[in-house]
């Protein structure tokens, strides 16, 4: 295996140009479409990824009541319910109880219609929360201003809207509605500002909101309850989400009395790296099922070359005869051919690395593929690999010919 | 897969330094031999290469029975009693029937026959092509019996040169590789000295015009040349050519005949089989086949000096030759 096989492959694939082309071919559409298809997963994996961090980094959802059973456990025959208290909205917000959590705000829901000024419209999400609530969800206003703690306070009749919620009641989601006033069920309620658009999360529409503070929202709507359903509490970064979570949970567990895995059945916490994992996870499978398909392409290209390897040990038998009476070892025929095999498809990776990379550029279902270097790498590695492995059986065949009979065959 | 395994073949055996004489030769290498190697497989490289291009009397000592045989260090080709059967089918083809043959260092032999008369299995067994079913064949000194396919394409690289009657170049390839394929071969890693080897090989044939050329951009003849420069670019211990005029027109017949003619005035080996009368003119000597076995073995010139002038056949002898070739 030296510089001379080199040449002399070279040599043959360039004799037939066409004939070596095609069987690229196969192994350029196999490496190619390995490369597209886990850019596209990637890609599309990143989007979810962005789209989540979005969200809010680092934030954490705490809901009364484990899993979606329902709230509360049995305590002997009677069943307990079991609310988030105002106590622990308190001692969550002390940073002795939980050093990693940044900021903690209940969340308060209500259904309403909104009118205005004959158009109505029913947010799909209408929430009392406090002033934090903004930057733990990371949701900060493009018009006006989000609402204060003094407006918390004086249960001020103020609501920021989404620009969904804009869109329906004023027709225009550019429109400006700061400073009028809007009836929220039987209250009058005026826009202080309106939130940054921020798309879809692939639920639901996240600008199909409208905030309130939460005194309000409990004065005026839902009045005042026992407990609330749900808190939204940041972290105070995404390394700490856990420590956090764990935090949280034994607060949970010291004001209610209950021990830790009694705790953790009442109250869930879902952080925002769980959600992650769950999309990641379902896009990863998608991805390696459309990978496994790209392979089977790969070997179909694979096959490709052992044929035409085939067909070019039996035409160059003669060939092969010669070099064999001027003393050329078994091993020289093999490496010979071995090189012109792998050459082959290595050259097919190549040009499939290429078109991968072409195609990386444009759209492909709505996903822009971002290529994973990885991915690359393999699909090269792995055209390599087929070279050598379906290169074996006509090189060794070319090998094992006898010099009398290669030489004799016309 | 790498060649370093083999030794390259010796700096002295250059090209350009045919051997001259069985005797300069005998007292050259003699010295390497005095501590006979065993007789090893791993040992075998070693010994090929050691060994070229002459094969003093040590050889028969390691050989064991050879010794006997009462080998004589300027017998190139030494043939005992060879038979090779061949199965077809449930028959059983008896291509050679105990041929016995020595051939001397430096003589040009023509070996002939009908198509049948088992000069091709000669031929093949002769070029460690195939081995014979029963008898000895010791090529240089050397036994080539059990010998395994490798070591025979390290006897072949390094003892024969091969010329064939249909040139039998590799296409698509410039003619000094072609000549520098068996140096390849051979281990020679240096490119260096391989070309300067191979442009040596060239010159010799009378080419030293055409060393880029490709075989489809050259004649019958010129092909046939650098078929000849192929087969002498390792310096073997003999030229084995298969009827290597019977592709060539008269003038190219001549042309090639010559280079042969020269290259033995050098002192090297050539052995022919041939079914043209004129070509077998050309040689010291002689041998014809008949049903696997010989029945004509005569000389026509000293193993020493020039071999016999070639002489073209006249016009009429030619157009006779032609009519005759062409009717069969």
């Amino acid at each position: 295996m030296n510089l001379e096989n080199m040449r002399i492959a070279l040599q043959g694939i360039l004799a037939n140009r066409l004939r070596a082309f095609l069987t690229m071919l196969g192994i350029l559409i196999g490496v190619a479409a390995v490369i597209l298809v886990v850019a596209v997963g990637n890609g599309s994996s990143k989007a979810i990824q962005s789209k989540l961090s979005a969200l809010g980094t680092n934030t954490l959802t705490i809901f009364a009541g484990g899993g979606f059973g329902g709230r509360g456990h049995t305590n002997g025959t009677q069943s307990v319910r079991i609310t988030l208290t105002q106590q622990d909205l308190t001692n969550i917000s002390n940073k002795a109880n939980a050093p990693d959590v940044e900021a903690v705000s209940p969340v308060a829901s209500a259904s309403v219609t909104a009118s205005y000024q004959g158009s109505t419209y029913t947010p799909s999400s209408f929430i009392g929360v406090l002033p934090i609530y903004s930057q733990i969800k990371n949701r900060p206003v493009s018009l006006g201003t989000f609402f204060t703690d003094a407006q918390n306070q004086a249960d001020a009749k103020v609501v920021v809207l989404g620009t969904t919620a804009v869109e329906d009641l004023f027709g225009s989601s550019t429109f400006n509605p700061v400073g009028d006033n809007v009836l929220f069920g039987g209250t009058t309620l005026q826009v202080i500002g309106v939130l940054k658009s921020k798309g879809s999360n692939g639920v639901q529409d996240q600008d199909d909101i409208a905030m309130i503070p939460l005194n309000t929202m409990e004065d005026h709507f839902t009045g005042v309850t026992a407990g609330f359903s749900q808190f939204l509490a940041q972290a105070t970064s995404g390394n700490t989400s856990n420590a956090a979570e764990s935090e949280i949970l034994s607060v949970l567990a010291g004001d209610h009395n209950l021990s830790s895995t009694v705790a953790s059945k009442d109250f869930s916490v879902l952080s925002q790296s769980d959600l992650l994992a769950t999309s990641q996870s379902s896009s990863k499978t998608f991805t390696v099922l459309l990978a496994a398909v790209a392979a089977i392409s790969l070997m179909v290209g694979g096959i490709g070359v052992m044929n035409i390897m085939l067909v070019t040990v039996t035409e160059r038998t003669r060939e092969i005869g010669i070099r064999k009476a001027i003393g050329a070892r078994k091993s020289d025929i093999l490496g010979q051919f071995l090189v012109e095999a792998v050459l082959l498809s290595v050259l097919g990776g190549i040009l499939g690395i290429g078109v991968a990379f072409i195609g990386a550029n444009f759209k492909i279902d709505g996903t822009v593929p971002a290529i994973e270097p990885v991915s690359v790498v393999l699909a090269f590695g792995v055209s390599m690999l087929t070279g050598l492995f379906f290169g074996i059986y006509p090189a060794n065949r070319a090998a094992s010919l006898r010099p009398i009979d290669a030489l004799r065959y016309e | 897969m790498s060649l370093s395994d083999r030794d390259a073949p010796d700096a002295d055996e250059t090209v350009d330094e045919p051997p001259t004489g069985p005797a300069t030769l005998v007292t050259k290498s003699a010295p390497a031999h005095t501590a006979p190697p065993t007789r090893t497989l791993k040992s075998f490289r070693q010994r090929v290469t050691s060994l070229a291009p002459a094969r003093p009397a040590a050889v028969p000592a390691t050989t064991g029975p050879a010794a006997t045989a009462g080998l004589s260090p300027n017998d190139v080709i030494v043939v005992q009693r060879v038979v090779k059967t061949y199965a077809l089918g449930d028959i059983e083809v008896h291509a050679l029937q105990g041929v016995s043959l020595t051939i001397e260092r430096g003589d040009f032999v023509a070996i002939m026959g009908a198509s049948g008369s088992g000069k091709s299995t000669l031929m093949n067994i002769l070029g460690c092509l195939d081995l014979p079913t029963k008898g000895r064949y010791f090529l240089d000194g050397v036994d080539v019996r059990g010998m395994t396919e490798d070591e025979l394409s390290d006897v072949r690289n390094r003892k024969i040169g091969f010329v064939f009657q249909s040139f039998n170049l590799i296409p698509r390839t410039e003619a000094i590789v072609n000549v520098e394929l068996p140096l390849i071969y051979g281990g020679l890693r240096h490119k260096g000295d391989r070309r300067k080897r191979a442009e040596r090989a060239m010159i010799a044939v009378g080419l030293a015009e055409r060393l880029h050329h490709l075989p489809s951009e050259l004649s019958g003849g010129q092909q046939q040349r650098v078929a000849v420069a192929r087969a002498i670019a390792t310096n073997p211990a003999m030229i084995l050519a298969d009827e290597p005029t019977g592709n060539l027109d008269t003038t190219a017949t001549h042309e090639v005949m010559e280079i042969f003619g020269r290259l033995n005035a050098d002192g090297r080996t050539v052995v022919m089989i041939t079914h043209e009368d004129d070509v077998a003119a050309h040689a010291k000597r002689v041998i014809r086949l008949v049903d696997g076995q010989i029945v004509d073995d005569h000389r026509q010139g000293p193993v020493q000096g020039p071999p016999p002038r070639y002489h073209a056949p006249t016009a009429i002898e030619a157009a006779a030759h032609h009519a005759a070739r062409s009717t069969i």
